[in-house]
């Protein structure tokens, strides 16, 4: 590992550590040195040049080889098989397989050789500067904690511990929820959701049974959210039974608050919101919207998604959220674990306290119990107590930073990202949509609507252009609002450098795309990746999720 | 894979009415009266802009090196087929394309008949795709011929009216929408249906606008290889139209009589609801003795209408038509001010039942829905936020403004 600037205050009463490669907005630039002529390597060029692996290699099932095992264990000894017998005769017919599980038979170097291709054929913030994957805080995650989490006195736990013996991680658990609540402005949290999404349904559950608890759960059966808002939102307002209003942006970008007006009713039982939202425009007046949805009897409940850059700065509880949710795995530098497990931890107002999932963790004096008798809690949404790993790590990361340390991660992801947008928008055809000449918080949605409009080059295409140069982007939710959508979230996590690599490769790319669109529109010619036909994706009878629905669908197997 | 073959039509009188004040080009008349006060056709130009734009990006197109399961380029240039002279050939020709000309044209100047016959023509020797150059009243022209043809269709913007939704935002969006399509194998191409709109040249010149509905034609759709997703993927429009349709179904009542608009969403309502709708005009549904839609009454007139809603409980159930985000006045002028009021009156505006798929209010790029009733004091009335339903369970309240 390169050795960064760590810039991390710490704040009085909390443990200092070392915060590796977390702060590193205004390190020193890696300038190309001017090599004399004749040196045995050439300087680097920008952008560099890159190829990926592309291995064409098969799905594991289809390497399978009947018979092939990756270990092979001892024969019983007969003197054991003597007294125990068959041992699958024990089971009950019900959990007994009657044919083995039909999982791939492979020895331990193809199964080796097999992932270690798959990982050669990817991008993430360990690789590549991973700021493209807006709206997801891609921030890098010190290695530091993961080895507190591979110490064998959290590694090796098991939930169904006595709480007596186990009285650390409760601890832990305990104290990461007071400080979220502190970061938040909430008065109670529950770590318990595996996920973003599941925290945002956790919170859609209090919701309701708030309103159950005041016999209103029939007639309050719309939520309001918002376009720019993370989909998660409607999703789960959805799947809890609720009409879903959606408002749109008005000329400023902001939710149209005349809509919010027309929207809410005796019915409202809630507003869902981002903010900033994923055009990382910041709302100064969602106190008017909370006070609007409150007048109504509804709850205002805060998607924390993006709260990279207002760490120490708002608290969702200040501006009068009745709940909220922060993705641990954004904000707070747990793995993302491409598509979990995560960690999603909710906040809400005393009010709202009784309906958390249950167990609680509470203290009474220096011992800390589960709090398994809590008759209006929504119940559980994860087994156990959550995702413990993921806790462990949070913690560690916001302790090894402090409170000073938080509010100066949230201020370098927001000059970093401005940064890059100033870099950005000097490039020819991309613009940022709303707002025009205010800054943005920690991300922005650009747009390139002008690049397309004069190249025939789409987004899309110049997404596929850009993973030649060992980077990527990612568009917008769907509907493109924005058109011709790019999503940048630089972190506190890269230097200038790494933002300067970042603009350099947008706008090579630019310039190709008005100088030969064609080679835009081809690629990508470095990468893994090719072209994909989404259709079958949207497609019941096409689909596949497992190897078995594949060979069900496609290659007429059972 | 063998070369698409793409039909070019040219209306080479299209759009020579706008430049000069004359709000169109429909009729003899109109022409040399435009032609009289020095105006240019620009068709032909744009025509040859667009095939200019189709031939490069077949051309250039090529396999990415080493490509596994690539997206399909398009390796054969299209064999173009041509109406003859200036009614496609000679643009043809400008662009680079060797066409084959199919059928004849007469001496002086071309006529509506001409384009109905040779789009018939060029439909008739084979062809992927159709590209003209116009305004709405070819469209119209094109859409008497092609509709029932079922062959994919694309406008090339030449004309002064450009109400349908058949048509590129330019020559060169045109070129390359056609050869993104004609790369695709023609199993995968895929269509939508986008309606054909035209107002009567004679009343708009008396200041009236009122473009009416004449029919829909299938057009290439823009679909893009590779969305980077992250979210669950996008519902097809299909899928997205066919959720409204179910939202509608389940709030029909029974004693309401529901006024179903024109356009593709609301046909697909009325396949959720079950019942047969006209293509093009508005119908009323109600719920039977069982409970089930039926369908009370197909492509009414205004007088029809008021006579069927009068002193009943009654909704209306509109899509904005046409690419310009109109709820009223455009393509579904039956529904005249006095039905709405009558409406309106039974109840409220949540008698109003506006459907749209997420897409389409996205690509209103944050410009509000328009009415355009006839009746200025009803348009003002209107005006203010109406809930769009988008989906199943779905709600957008959108504004409304008077045109």
């Amino acid at each position: 590992m390169s050795a960064p600037t760590s810039r991390g205050a710490q704040t009085p009463g909390l443990p200092a550590a070392a915060a590796p490669g977390l702060l590193m907005a205004h390190a020193a630039p890696d300038a190309v040195a001017g090599s004399p002529a004749g040196l045995p390597i050439a300087p680097k060029p920008v952008p560099r040049r890159f190829q990926q692996a592309r291995w064409d290699e098969p799905i594991i099932f289809e390497l399978s080889v009947p018979g092939a095992r990756g270990i092979l264990p001892p024969a019983t000894e007969p003197a054991i098989s003597a007294v125990v017998g068959n041992p699958a005769a024990a089971l009950p017919a019900g959990i007994r397989r009657e044919r083995p599980a039909a999982l791939p038979e492979l020895s331990q170097v193809h199964v080796v050789r097999h992932y270690d291709r798959l990982s050669q054929e990817t991008l993430g913030v360990d690789l590549n500067v991973d700021v493209g994957q807006g709206t997801c805080t891609m921030k890098y995650s010190p290695k530091v904690n993961d080895q507190m989490v591979r110490n064998p006195r959290i590694a090796d736990l098991h939930p169904l511990q006595d709480p007596a013996t186990v009285q650390g991680v409760l601890e832990i658990m305990w104290r990461l929820e007071r400080m979220l609540a502190e970061i938040s402005g909430m008065d109670r949290m529950t770590l318990q959701p595996g996920a973003g999404s599941a925290a945002i349904w956790t919170n859609v559950s209090m919701i309701r049974a708030y309103h159950a608890a005041r016999g209103q759960a029939a007639t309050r059966d719309e939520v309001i959210t918002t376009i720019f808002s993370h989909p998660s939102n409607a999703a789960c307002a959805k799947v809890a039974g609720y009409r879903v209003i959606t408002l749109y942006p008005d000329a400023n970008g902001y939710p149209d608050l005349g809509a919010l007006r027309a929207a809410v009713s005796q019915r409202t039982a809630a507003l869902l919101v981002t903010n900033p939202e994923d055009t990382g425009i910041f709302n100064p007046r969602i106190e008017e919207y909370v006070r609007i949805v409150h007048q109504v009897g509804g709850l205002a409940c805060y998607d924390q998604a993006n709260a990279n850059g207002i760490l120490g700065i708002t608290r969702a509880g200040d501006a009068g959220f009745d709940l909220c949710h922060f993705n641990l795995h954004k904000t707070f530098s747990t793995p993302h674990a491409c598509g979990g497990p995560g960690a999603g931890a909710c906040g809400v107002k005393a009010e709202l306290a009784r309906f958390l999932p249950r167990p609680t963790v509470e203290r009474a004096g220096d011992r800390y119990t589960l709090d398994d008798e809590r008759p209006d809690s929504v119940g559980k949404m994860r087994p156990w107590y959550g995702v413990a790993p993921n806790l462990v790590r949070a913690y560690a990361w916001i302790m090894s930073l402090g409170a000073e340390g938080l509010r100066e991660v949230a201020e370098t992801a927001v000059l970093n990202n401005n940064y890059l947008m100033a870099k950005v928008l000097e490039i020819r055809g991309v613009s940022a949509p709303y707002a025009a000449g205010r800054r943005r918080i920690e991300q922005v949605r650009y747009s390139w609507e002008q690049l397309a409009r004069e190249t025939g080059v789409h987004t899309d295409e110049i997404g596929q252009r850009v993973v030649d140069f060992g980077t990527h982007y990612w568009t917008s939710h769907h509907p493109f609002v924005v058109p011709e959508p790019m999503t940048l979230e630089p972190t506190e996590s890269f230097s200038r450098a790494d933002l300067d690599e970042h603009a350099a490769i947008l706008a090579l790319v630019s310039d190709e795309a008005y100088t030969d669109p064609e080679h835009v529109k081809s690629a990508p010619h470095a990468s893994t990746i090719h072209r994909i036909d989404h259709a079958p994706l949207d497609d019941p009878a096409a689909w596949a999720i497992t190897w078995r629905a594949y060979r069900r669908k496609h290659l007429g197997g059972s | 894979m063998t070369a698409p073959r793409v039909g070019i039509l040219v209306n080479p009188i299209a759009g020579v009415g706008g430049r000069v004040g004359l709000a169109g080009s429909d009729g003899a008349e109109i022409v040399a009266e435009a032609l009289a006060r020095g105006a240019v056709p620009q068709a032909n130009e744009r025509a040859v802009g667009a095939l200019v734009e189709l031939r490069a990006r077949c051309a250039a197109a090529r396999p990415a090196p080493g490509e596994v399961g690539a997206a399909p380029v398009l390796l054969a240039a299209p064999v173009l087929l041509a109406a003859p002279g200036e009614m496609g050939a000679r643009a043809a020709r400008r662009a680079g394309f060797a066409p084959l000309v199919v059928g004849t044209i007469g001496e002086g100047p071309t006529t509506a008949a001409d384009t109905c016959r040779l789009a018939g023509e060029l439909i008739a020797a084979g062809i992927d795709l159709l590209l003209f150059a116009g305004g709405d009243g070819t469209a119209r022209d094109i859409c008497s011929v092609a509709a029932a043809a079922e062959i994919p269709v694309l406008g090339i913007p030449a004309g002064v009216k450009i109400h349908s939704a058949v048509f590129a935002t330019s020559p060169a969006a045109a070129g390359e929408l056609a050869a993104t399509f004609l790369a695709l194998p023609p199993g995968r191409r895929r269509t939508s249906r986008r309606e054909v709109l035209d107002l009567d040249e004679a009343a708009y010149r008396r200041g009236e606008v009122a473009p009416r509905l004449f029919g829909e034609l299938a057009v290439p759709e823009a679909g893009r290889w590779l969305q980077p997703r992250k979210a669950p993927s996008p519902a097809s429009e299909a899928a997205a139209a066919a959720a409204i349709g179910a939202e509608v179904a389940a709030r029909l009542v029974a004693g309401t009589r529901y006024v179903l608009g024109p356009g593709s969403t609301l046909r697909s309502v009325a396949q959720q609801l079950g019942v047969a709708k006209t293509p093009i005009g508005v119908d009323i549904v109600e719920l039977d003795a069982a409970g089930r839609p039926c369908l009370l009454a197909g492509d009414v007139s205004d007088a029809q209408l008021a006579s069927l809603v009068d002193g009943r409980p009654a909704r209306v159930v509109v899509t904005p038509i046409g690419g310009q985000g109109f709820l009223f006045g455009r393509g579904n002028q039956q529904i005249g001010p006095d039905v709405l009021r009558a409406i309106l009156g039974s109840g409220g505006r949540d008698a109003i039942i506006v459907v749209a798929t997420p897409a389409k209010l996205a690509a209103l790029g944050g410009r509000p829905l328009l009415v355009d009733t006839g009746d200025a004091a009803l348009d003002r009335e209107l005006a203010g936020y109406l809930r769009v339903i988008t989906g199943r369970a779905e709600q957008t309240p959108y504004p409304v403004e008077p045109a």
